[in-house]
């Protein structure tokens, strides 16, 4: 499709090709910028193909281990699943927040053809790895199983299926669960590899085995798994039953239309009245009854009401915190502190709330779990496994959040940290953005034993262990504070894309320190020799410490810009 | 607060920003930053900013060396980007209240400032409407009433006069500006708006490709030029036609 006149581009191709070709100084930028262009493209072909090949890898380590070409299968289904997660976030955002959008509505160009050009974009970018991913997991479980030629095409056409069926899965959540937070599943599996590599030796065995029993269930529950699962027709001891998954996945590549209709219909611009903002005015309460009138205008303030509010310093009032933690973190802060917190948290930083939502949500899966244990103990376990992983994670959340600080704005062509355009120091925000956290320590230390002894208890093992390791990964994980500051001021700078010694040595320090803590983690946590463990956990601790203090002197030594450039 | 930049040397892969850049601005001048498109202006701002960091050379503000660590000096900045840095869902009000906490300019008299700078821009009546709503001149204009309101020793702006401000707003700012200059406050600017740049500053900086080609009062570059009524005009001539 194009947005314009094919003679108009023709017309101006012609003309930009004659004036870099009468100048040898754009004839040289024009070489150095196709340069460049190829060798993203080349990057792009080739680390593409890397994850690929990274599923396949998965997909024959784990059916060599088993033996059972299902829990291979099972494999495809969570990779597909963190895919689709990531496809909607990208259609998400090219439907919402595309860079050509702003500049498409102001042309003469109907909704229509914007939504057809940005959904073609979606498909050009998605199509091809979703295949690929398939046929390279499929087709690694066929090599496994030694298929005929026959096998292999109907192995490669169900490839085609199953990306078929992502496409139509991220069309559908897209359309109807729009307000689901993806981002949560890639980020839930990022951290559960990373306490698998950690611990491997200690709870691989058993994840393997549990992944391998549920590997069944697993494929029949999650939407992603129904393709997948029909490549059970294939094997020997398949059964014919698996076939009527066929029908939920014709189900779902039927709802392709009304998925695009609906999304078309979510693209058009709508004019709307904007309220005020909500911070100087309390929102506006709702009827007696409950009802709401849909109709009615949002409130706006009268000038007189806005100079009251300015002369009155109402506007210059800190909001008083509502909780009792955050009462004391408040106490605890010096004004600039305080000032430099509703910086990074201007909506307020909120600490009793969501704790108490994570301890009510722990509470009612230990209450779904001692329930259906009476039932099956295999839900149970699964049940306890995800409710501790989501509880854990959303600990761990809190502990490591940042709030609006590193918020990047663009800014004559590149991206600044907000921050670094007022006068916040590195130290300064970085030991401000701590107090919350140190404030949160009892707390997330509680709720890692209580999480780490449920486990323990579940895998038999002795409850004292699940304490001691509770404790150990709680501290670690708020060592890690010092990481992912780091790794956030580091996000919005071009630290790690300047080809001088200075930020050479800065990222071989960076990331040797990253792997030595995961290491030393690691150990720490699950060496038997218990002096040397604590010897060991307490080296991750101090070369978290020493991370971040290696990164603030190459902060203050001028190693880098604190602004990133847009690729080119 | 005086401003001296001693050798000021910044890349970009091979791009050279600003090639050996020496400056010296004193307290109470409005300095106009003119230059052609990617001529080293911003990068300018940015290094007095402590955003962008110099490869070599040293900025000195009252004869303390800065860097991006001393508060102290960072303090006394305030740098207002072409696009100010708000927070989009939150009211000028309440922008305005986080900076001027920021710069620790919330004391006693601060709300008498606020409003009548509010009236002064024309934004009362937008005061409580969140930031991503403003057009972007409203924006410019919430980043001016702050940094007005903060009143810093040394102001840093971008392309103030590309902003899409209104003539009133434009007014208001030049007003300020004079006044603030005359308390001894330092304004560096950037624009390509000659005219402004001639009747509103007290200097000149003409950057071309990252060197410092011209640093001189109207006056003075009126005496050295042969058409004395397009003075700038045929500077930017001359430059065009070296680089040719």
């Amino acid at each position: 499709m194009k947005l314009h006149s094919p003679i108009f581009e023709k017309a101006l191709r012609r003309g930009v090709k004659h004036a870099v070709q009468s100048s040898s100084a754009l004839k040289r930028e024009y070489r150095n910028a196709k340069k460049a262009g190829r060798r993203r493209i080349l990057v792009n072909w080739m680390v593409r193909p890397f994850w690929s090949v990274l599923l396949g890898y998965f997909v024959y380590v784990i059916t060599r281990l088993t033996q059972h070409p299902v829990t291979g299968l099972a494999i495809i289904n969570l990779w597909t699943l963190i895919a689709l997660s990531f496809s909607v976030r990208n259609l998400q955002v090219l439907l919402g927040r595309a860079p050509d959008l702003a500049a498409l509505n102001l042309l003469p160009i109907a909704d229509t053809s914007i939504y057809r050009w940005e959904m073609q974009k979606f498909f050009r970018k998605s199509a091809l790895p979703c295949v690929l991913d398939q046929a390279v997991g499929f087709g690694v479980l066929a090599g496994c199983l030694n298929f005929s030629i026959a096998q292999w095409v109907a192995t490669m056409m169900l490839a085609v299926l199953s990306s078929t069926m992502l496409l139509a899965l991220t069309l559908f959540c897209a359309a109807w669960l729009p307000r689901f937070k993806y981002e949560l599943i890639p980020s839930g599996a990022f951290f559960f590899g990373l306490i698998l590599i950690m611990a491997f030796h200690v709870i691989g065995p058993a994840v393997l085995y549990f992944f391998d029993s549920m590997a069944p269930l697993l494929n029949l529950i999650l939407p992603t798994g129904w393709a997948p699962s029909l490549f059970q027709l294939f094997l020997p001891e398949g059964t014919w039953l698996v076939a009527s998954l066929i029908i939920p996945v014709v189900l779902a590549i039927w709802t392709i239309k009304n998925s695009l209709g609906r999304l078309q219909g979510r693209m058009k611009f709508r004019e709307r009245i904007i309220p005020e903002a909500f911070d100087q005015i309390p929102r506006e309460k709702p009827a007696e009854d409950g009802s709401k009138d849909k109709t009615a205008q949002p409130p706006r303030l009268g000038v007189t009401a806005i100079e009251e509010i300015i002369r009155s310093r109402q506007f210059l009032l800190h909001e008083q915190p509502q909780g009792w933690l955050e009462r004391r973190l408040w106490k605890w802060l010096n004004p600039r502190e305080r000032a430099v917190i509703e910086f990074a948290f201007p909506k307020g930083l909120q600490i009793t709330k969501p704790w108490k939502n994570i301890l009510r949500n722990f509470l009612l899966m230990v209450l779904i779990g001692f329930v259906s244990s009476t039932m099956n103990r295999n839900v149970a376990n699964w049940v306890f496994g995800v409710g501790v992983f989501i509880t854990f994670l959303q600990a761990v959340g809190r502990i490591l959040a940042n709030g609006m600080a590193f918020r990047a704005l663009s800014s004559s062509g590149v991206r600044v940290p907000m921050y670094a355009a007022y006068p916040i120091t590195f130290s300064m925000l970085s030991k401000t953005l701590f107090k919350p956290a140190i404030i949160q320590l009892p707390l997330f230390i509680a709720c890692a034993t209580v999480c780490a002894s449920l486990l323990a208890y579940l895998a038999g093992a002795s409850i004292a262990y699940g304490i001691i390791i509770g404790f150990k990964a709680g501290i670690l994980v708020f060592s890690g504070r010092f990481i992912t500051t780091v790794l956030a001021f580091s996000s919005c700078t071009n630290d790690s894309t300047q080809f001088r010694l200075c930020n050479i040595a800065l990222v071989v320090v960076m990331v040797g320190c990253a792997l030595l803590f995961m290491l030393l983690g690691g150990a720490g946590l699950f060496v038997p020799d218990v002096p040397v463990a604590w010897l060991l956990w307490l080296a991750a601790l101090f070369d978290a410490y020493a991370f971040f203090k290696i990164y603030g002197w190459f902060y203050h030594a001028n190693c880098f810009d604190l602004m990133n450039f847009p690729r080119r | 607060m005086k401003i001296e930049i001693r050798g000021v040397l910044k890349s970009y892969r091979s791009v050279r920003a600003l090639d050996h850049v020496s400056l010296q601005i004193e307290a109470g001048q409005i300095v106009s930053l003119l230059g052609s498109n990617g001529a080293g202006k911003t990068t300018l701002l940015r290094c007095l900013a402590g955003i962008a960091a110099p490869d070599k050379g040293g900025i000195y503000f009252d004869d303390h060396e800065f860097d991006r660590g001393r508060l102290d000096l960072r303090r006394r900045i305030y740098f207002l980007p072409d696009f100010p840095f708000l927070f989009w869902e939150h009211s000028i009000l309440r922008n305005i209240a986080i900076i001027l906490r920021l710069y620790e300019a919330d004391g006693e008299g601060a709300e008498g400032r606020v409003l009548e700078l509010l009236r002064d821009f024309d934004l009362l009546p937008l005061a409580l409407r969140p930031a991503y709503s403003l057009s972007r001149g409203q924006l410019y204009k919430t980043g001016l009433v702050a940094m007005l309101a903060a009143d810093r020793e040394l102001w840093l702006l971008d392309e103030p006069f590309a902003s899409g401000m209104d003539p009133q707003g434009i007014d208001a700012f030049k007003r300020h500006a004079r006044d603030a200059a005359g308390r001894g406050r330092t304004i560096l600017y950037s624009t390509q708006i000659l005219d402004v740049a001639e009747r509103f500053s007290e200097r000149v900086c003409l950057i071309h490709k990252g060197e410092i080609r011209a640093f001189d009062t109207m006056d003075g570059l009126r005496s050295q030029a042969r058409d004395k009524d397009n003075v700038l005009e045929e500077m930017f001539r001359q430059l065009r036609e070296g680089s040719q």
